[in-house]
């Protein structure tokens, strides 16, 4: 049984990462490979978007405002569930940051305190796990249920929107294991105060032995909350690279928003 | 021209649009673009069209990237055209995509292994190809999909490589091979040959002359320092247009050619297979070449724009040759103060602006023509939906045939009442593809919406407004 746990926790670990760096190098290199563009120089979508100050500005845009989802003609329940999903996530990876390190470090290098730490995860780490947790929620409903907007201009369009219609196994996949993932992060976070105060320096000194290639599992060896959302989450970061959670990286090689557009010159003055 | 029979023959109904198939164009037809492009006609359809789908699907950076980033959040249908009017799932981004997105993934292991669970297709047939065919040419590549998604996944180049591969098997709409077959064989989409397009062209001087006292100078197949490319249409629709260019081009001082061989701006190939917008595109810069000419000036039309920006112009640039749209020159006329323009000349009527496609998603001409309508018009609005959120025409992408035109009039209600909110009456679209479709649908618009709309190019505007001195 120890063998088993040790392979999971000890030697998994560095497996998923391989597999999670080496699948998005894959993965990127095939786009990029791929080099025709149907036959054109130039697919940019933007505007006098001429070099990549301009794209880099759409795409940060993009990735953090998602500013092409909200409007009074558009399903903002995609908008509020993405947005809501993502910042939550984004503050919780920012979060999990604090337990690779053990307190000591934290506290001598970076002057956070355990019970400052504690605060912070619990407060700030809950809220992003809660934010997490409603957006993705949101994001579950519309699809099972499918969403619609409404276009008004002189008439109306009721616009349906069957996301339903158009989901498959590894969308329900990603977002159930999502879930599961979060549901249990909260779990253990919400839970730290009063009940498990050193619950923390457990989870960081096995992340730090892991860090520095000593794995010790003993650390975690009774906290089956944490074994079941390690796992679950060494599954999604090793099916990362393969189903749409690439998504982020797409944004780096799109090369309808990624590339500048190509300029038109005239007379001295360049379009 | 009217439409009564293909309105009763093909009646629009809200969900269903499947009726609404493309002719296809015939076997000679296809024998002779063929030729043209050295292209053979594939022999068995179903496996041709699985192999060169995953050929172009590993091949082309765009297509592959819109194949495998969409997460079905489904941003692409509020925000199409096609969709939004006509309400059947499969005349939409998303509704094509997975019709193309399920073969290749029944291609993959996940495919194989889940099948339909993972929205794979095992086995297609041919009618699965002709639904392709059907949905893949009801789509107005306005790419407007393609801004509102959250990654910039272009599902209209997709629409773009799954047409070239229909256009490899045999299937080709007939309107498009027509237009293209035109432009080969002639030079433009109207099939004019020079005995035509000169006396046109001094008729038009002569209005000129009557209407501006001014005798503007038109070379013709001779060297020059410009090229202009018209569309054709300017020579037999939108005369206004094409005075707009001539006087403007006279007044600024531009030492300009018009070449018998590329009357035409317009590049129709963009909408069928590259190789042909490929070959169409040389055409200019062979012309442009031979005339011994250092500018290339694009005439109003959106698609084109998109070709001379992305194709063209690089093309020609690897000949020392440059490429300007016609509102650039305007523009910088303006500008410099080379020319005088009376905007009370286009009187009190309330204009609205409306972006062409290519012009707003990706074409990087939206603030010339706005700076051009602030001088040529005393009144004129901006649509809420503009620039990159402007409305399609309705009749891009080769949606001018006339078999789809009670389709294509559902389409255009969506700028025709945007035009309305607004409070105009006179709707300017600098396009060649937008005044064509027009020309079709506002009749039956005007007759719906009990209203008058009226609608030009911009350069008809400059022409009004332009401001001659003595002789």
């Amino acid at each position: 049984m120890y063998a088993l746990y040790y392979i999971i926790f000890a030697l998994l670990p560095y497996a998923v990462v391989v597999v999670f760096i080496a699948g998005i190098v894959y993965r990127c290199l095939n786009w990029v490979n791929a080099r025709g563009l149907t036959g054109l120089y130039n697919v940019n979508l933007g505007l006098y978007e001429h070099d990549f100050f301009s794209t880099s500005a759409d795409v940060l845009k993009r990735v953090f405002l998602f500013y092409t989802l909200p409007g009074k003609d558009k399903d903002n329940a995609l908008f509020a569930g993405s947005f809501m999903f993502h910042w939550g996530i984004w503050i919780v990876l920012f979060g999990h940051l604090g337990i690779i390190l053990p307190e000591n470090i934290l506290s001598k290098y970076f002057g956070i305190t355990p019970a400052v730490h504690h605060t912070l995860a619990i407060y700030l780490g809950g809220a992003g796990g809660l934010m997490a947790l409603a957006g993705l929620l949101i994001l579950i409903y519309r699809r099972f249920a499918g969403s619609s907007a409404e276009l008004r201009i002189v008439n109306s369009y009721n616009i349906k929107i069957p996301v339903n219609r158009f989901s498959y196994i590894d969308d329900f996949f990603a977002d159930f294991l999502l879930l599961a993932i979060i549901m249990l992060g909260l779990l253990q976070t919400l839970g730290i105060s009063p009940f498990y105060p050193s619950y923390i320096q457990s989870v960081s000194l096995w992340m730090y032995s892991l860090l520095t290639f000593h794995p010790q599992i003993s650390y975690i060896i009774s906290e089956p909350i944490l074994q079941a959302h390690a796992l679950l989450a060494m599954i999604l970061v090793a099916y990362f690279p393969w189903g749409k959670l690439i998504h982020p990286f797409s944004y780096l090689l799109m090369p309808t928003i990624s590339r500048p557009s190509l300029k038109v010159e005239y007379g001295g003055e360049k379009r | 021209m009217s439409y009564g029979k293909v309105f009763k023959e093909r009646p629009f109904s809200y969900g269903d649009v499947s009726n609404f198939v493309h002719y296809t164009a015939d076997e000679t037809l296809l024998n002779s673009l063929n030729e043209k492009v050295g292209i053979e006609k594939a022999e068995g359809k179903v496996e041709h069209f699985k192999k060169r789908l995953m050929e172009e699907y590993n091949n082309n950076w765009n297509v592959k990237m819109a194949i495998d980033v969409c997460v079905h959040c489904g941003a692409c249908l509020e925000a199409c055209p096609t969709y939004i009017t006509s309400g059947d799932i499969l005349n939409s981004p998303l509704g094509r995509a997975e019709m193309i997105r399920a073969v290749i993934k029944g291609t993959k292991p996940s495919g194989k292994i889940f099948g339909k669970v993972a929205g794979a297709v095992k086995k297609i047939d041919e009618s699965y190809i002709k639904k392709v065919y059907t949905y893949y040419w009801l789509c107005l590549i306005c790419r407007r999909c393609a801004y509102v998604c959250p990654f910039g996944v272009d599902q209209t180049d997709v629409t773009r490589t799954v047409r070239s591969i229909l256009y490899e098997i045999g299937m080709a709409s007939r309107f498009t091979s027509l237009t293209i077959d035109a432009h080969w064989k002639s030079g433009n989409n109207m099939n004019l040959n020079p005995k035509a397009i000169v006396p046109i062209l001094d008729f038009v001087k002569n209005e000129i002359k009557e209407e501006k006292g001014v005798d503007v100078k038109v070379k013709v197949d001779e060297k020059a320092n410009a090229l202009l490319l018209p569309s054709s249409a300017d020579l037999y629709m939108n005369l206004e247009t094409l005075k707009g260019y001539l006087l403007f081009l006279n007044v600024y001082g531009v030492d300009f050619t018009i070449s018998t061989e590329v009357t035409e701006t317009a590049n129709f190939g963009l909408f069928l297979h590259p190789k042909h917008m490929q070959g169409l595109a040389q055409k200019y810069v062979s012309a442009a070449e031979k005339l011994g000419v250092k500018l290339v000036i694009a005439g109003e039309c959106g698609h084109a724009w998109r070709v001379h920006k992305n194709y063209t112009m690089p093309e020609l640039k690897k000949k020392g040759i440059k490429l300007v749209h016609i509102h650039h020159l305007v523009y910088r006329a303006i500008k410099e103060g080379k020319i005088k323009l009376d905007p009370s000349k286009n009187g009190e009527t309330v204009y609205t602006y409306q972006d062409p496609c290519q012009y707003a998603r990706g074409g990087d001409l939206t603030e010339e023509p706005r700076f051009i309508m602030n001088h040529v018009t005393k009144r004129w609005v901006d649509p809420e939906h503009r620039k990159e959120y402007t409305w399609c025409c309705g009749g891009q992408g080769g949606n001018l045939a006339d078999e789809v035109v009670p389709l294509a009039t559902q389409y255009a209600k969506l700028w025709y009442e945007e035009a309305l909110k607004s409070g105009a009456s006179w709707v300017i679209r600098p396009c060649s593809i937008c005044k064509a479709q027009l020309s079709h649908v506002v009749p039956y618009l005007n007759r719906m919406y009990k209203n008058e709309i009226e609608y030009s190019g911009l350069m008809d505007l400059v022409y009004r407004a332009l401001v001659v001195s003595d002789g």
